[in-house]
């Protein structure tokens, strides 16, 4: 991937559905560049600290910018006035000055709280919000930093406290992703030829390409692309080759599979994969479902003649709980057999118990079993294991 | 004199083809708002600045004064009237100048318009009528911003973080005519805001409103326009004394 795709990922849905508009961006820059030109004039001694770290900020912003579009939103002028006010002695006091206003220990405190709030589900508009407020500091925290070397005056203290932000940006990216669709214009308004025109200022955006990655992973772990679609054959295979028959009698509630067994399951199978559910209500896992991602969760009985699948989008809340249905059927070579036997049984998938029962549906009888999502997830083994009165059934793609 | 009297009449007959515009008729709900928008630091700092009148009804700037009054209207339910007369003369010059500048959308039963004052308005069909349901300055009305720990300093010795528009409004303004304080501070900071806005439905909650107003977002000038064209704009919309 060249450095200019690492930024620019036309392929997500937010770009693909037209949400991203770097012009905006750019344009807010600006205006806050202006804002600055209106409060400084031409007598930039009257700024204080504040003032000093937003100017330097701003001029590494707009010389990161994409020129085509700073050139349509008229913005030479102001990049000009701002690296007027930079340079001299008057700008390295102005630079000095700006290196008293980041506290790297107070942002680490917000992003971990914001990790925190991530865990329990805060208000999505408002870790938005605070998410792109973070990023931006970190990323004016760096321009200036970056300024500062330029002009002689490193502050190797500071630069090593950003490095640890950037650090821990990267092994948290996902606290951030509330913001994806900020950050992928941002992306996109930052030059094409970023890393050949000015390497020093291609590092300062390196983190928006980490936060990229993290969202492309998002997007296709959601969409289920990460995962390749085993059939059926293969993993029933691997069961047989580990000897993944259960051992129903030792723990009937919660049979566990042997490790050799569990690596032939597909990822989305891992109950891991769909920790976010217990947050989510019946219209959003009906919103999932829509998007044909959920109902392609099957199991298929270990004589290969029935399939059960999770359906999303009968899901229904009632008493804090988020109920959905796991739907019995024949599988086509076996349309002699009916699907009254399971009736009655007994089952658990994950960590939720139920009973089979028919059900009538457009006139015609069904066999299926009410799951309680979050029972479901309480599972103490990692994978969603389907239990069919004490038989294990195979993980399969319908 | 009562709210209802300081309101005026209370159906707005509006120059384009479309029907009539109800009004708040609900002094709880015109309360509300009030309170929310006119009367909330840092909105009303924006409001006071737009609206120079009222200056003489609202201590824009003393947050403890603020809240005695909107304190004292939740009890009375009763709005001051003089407050009443200036957010609706602010609704109504919004509706005729986001007529007139086409600065107006409509989608399902929402209509959204934009004056050049910078107000904000919005109102919901419920049968024949449209129907008043807010009005305020976007991008003014957000006390909560997230905190800035980044921003707080190294040493003690730096001052408190402030968005730049603050900064200006506090250290500039006094410098500028009332228009350029109008158009710097209150009017480019709200086109900002609905620019900076998305109509998309949360996937995650089916019954959340998408954010109406974000479809004027195609119809505003840029923020990177200048003083100039909002001047010819608000001389076509007749607010040139």
């Amino acid at each position: 991937m060249s450095d200019a795709d690492r930024l620019r990922r036309t392929h997500l849905r937010a770009a693909t559905r037209g949400l991203l508009d770097p012009r905006l961006v750019v344009e807010r820059w600006l205006a806050d560049a202006q804002s600055l030109s209106l409060l400084l004039g031409d007598e930039p001694g009257d700024a204080d600290c504040q003032d000093a770290f937003d100017v330097v900020a701003a001029r590494g912003r707009l010389r990161r910018a994409d020129a085509e579009l700073l050139w349509s939103l008229k913005g030479e002028r102001t990049l000009a006035w701002l690296e007027r006010t930079i340079q001299g002695d008057a700008g390295r006091e102005l630079v000095r000055s700006a290196l008293r206003v980041p506290d790297v220990a107070g942002w680490l405190r917000q992003a971990e709280q914001l990790f925190e709030e991530c865990e329990v589900g805060v208000d999505f508009a408002w870790r938005a919000e605070v998410a792109r407020t973070l990023i931006t500091d970190l990323d004016d925290a760096q321009l200036v930093e970056l300024a500062a070397r330029q002009c002689d005056l490193a502050d190797v203290p500071l630069a090593e406290q950003l490095a640890q932000a950037q650090d821990w940006l990267t092994r948290h990216p996902e606290t951030f992703l509330a913001a994806s669709v900020w950050i992928q214009s941002v992306g996109f308004a930052l030059r094409e030829d970023l890393a050949e025109s000015d390497a020093n200022l291609a590092g300062t955006s390196e983190k928006f390409a980490i936060l990229l990655d993290e969202i492309e992973e998002a997007e296709a772990d959601l969409s289920l692309e990460n995962i390749p679609a085993l059939p059926s054959v293969i993993t029933q295979a691997l069961f047989q080759t580990a000897g993944g028959t259960v051992d129903v009698a030792e723990d009937a509630r919660r049979p566990s599979l042997p490790d050799e067994a569990r690596e032939g399951w597909p990822e989305i199978y891992r109950i891991a994969a769909w920790r976010d559910l217990p947050r989510v209500s019946a219209a959003a896992a009906k919103a999932t479902s829509q998007r044909g991602l959920s109902d392609r969760l099957c199991w298929e009985s270990p004589d290969g003649t029935r399939r059960a699948s999770l359906r999303m989008r009968d899901a229904l809340d009632a008493g804090g709980e988020t109920t959905i249905t796991l739907a019995f059927e024949r599988l086509p070579d076996s349309d002699e057999l009916s699907l009254e036997d399971l009736v009655g049984k007994s089952l658990t998938l994950g960590g939720a118990e139920a009973r089979i029962e028919r059900r009538e549906v457009g006139g015609e009888a069904v066999a299926c079993a009410p799951i309680v999502v979050e029972r479901m997830l309480a599972g103490t083994d990692e994978y969603l294991v389907l239990n069919v009165a004490g038989q294990t059934w195979w993980p399969a793609w319908s | 004199m009562s709210w209802k009297e300081a309101f005026g009449p209370q159906v707005l007959q509006p120059r384009w083809s479309g029907p009539a515009l109800q009004f708040f008729s609900d002094a709880n709900a015109l309360c509300r708002h009030l309170a929310k928008h006119m009367l909330t630091h840092p909105e009303s700092l924006a409001w006071s600045v737009a609206f120079s009148s009222l200056d003489y009804v609202v201590p824009a700037d003393d947050r403890d004064r603020l809240w005695r009054m909107r304190q004292a209207m939740g009890q009375q339910s009763e709005p001051p009237p003089e407050l009443v007369a200036i957010y609706r003369d602010a609704i109504r010059e919004a509706w005729e100048d986001a007529e007139q500048m086409d600065w107006i959308v409509t989608i399902g039963d929402v209509l959204v318009g934009f004056g050049t004052s910078a107000v904000l308005v919005l109102a919901e069909r419920d049968g024949q009528r449209w129907f008043q349901r807010t009005a305020f300055l976007p991008g003014h009305g957000e006390p909560a911003e997230p905190r800035r720990e980044l921003r707080s300093g190294r040493d003690a010795s730096v001052g408190p973080y402030e968005p730049i528009h603050v900064r200006l409004l506090k250290r500039r303004a006094q410098a500028w005519t009332a228009q350029q304080r109008h158009y710097y501070l209150v009017f480019r900071v709200a086109v900002q805001a609905i620019r900076e806005r998305h109509w998309t439905r949360s996937e995650w909650n089916e019954n959340a409103r998408p954010c109406d107003y974000a479809l004027l977002k195609s119809k505003l000038p840029s923020p990177s326009q200048q003083i100039d064209d909002w001047l010819a704009a608000r001389q076509r919309c007749g607010r040139m004394p």
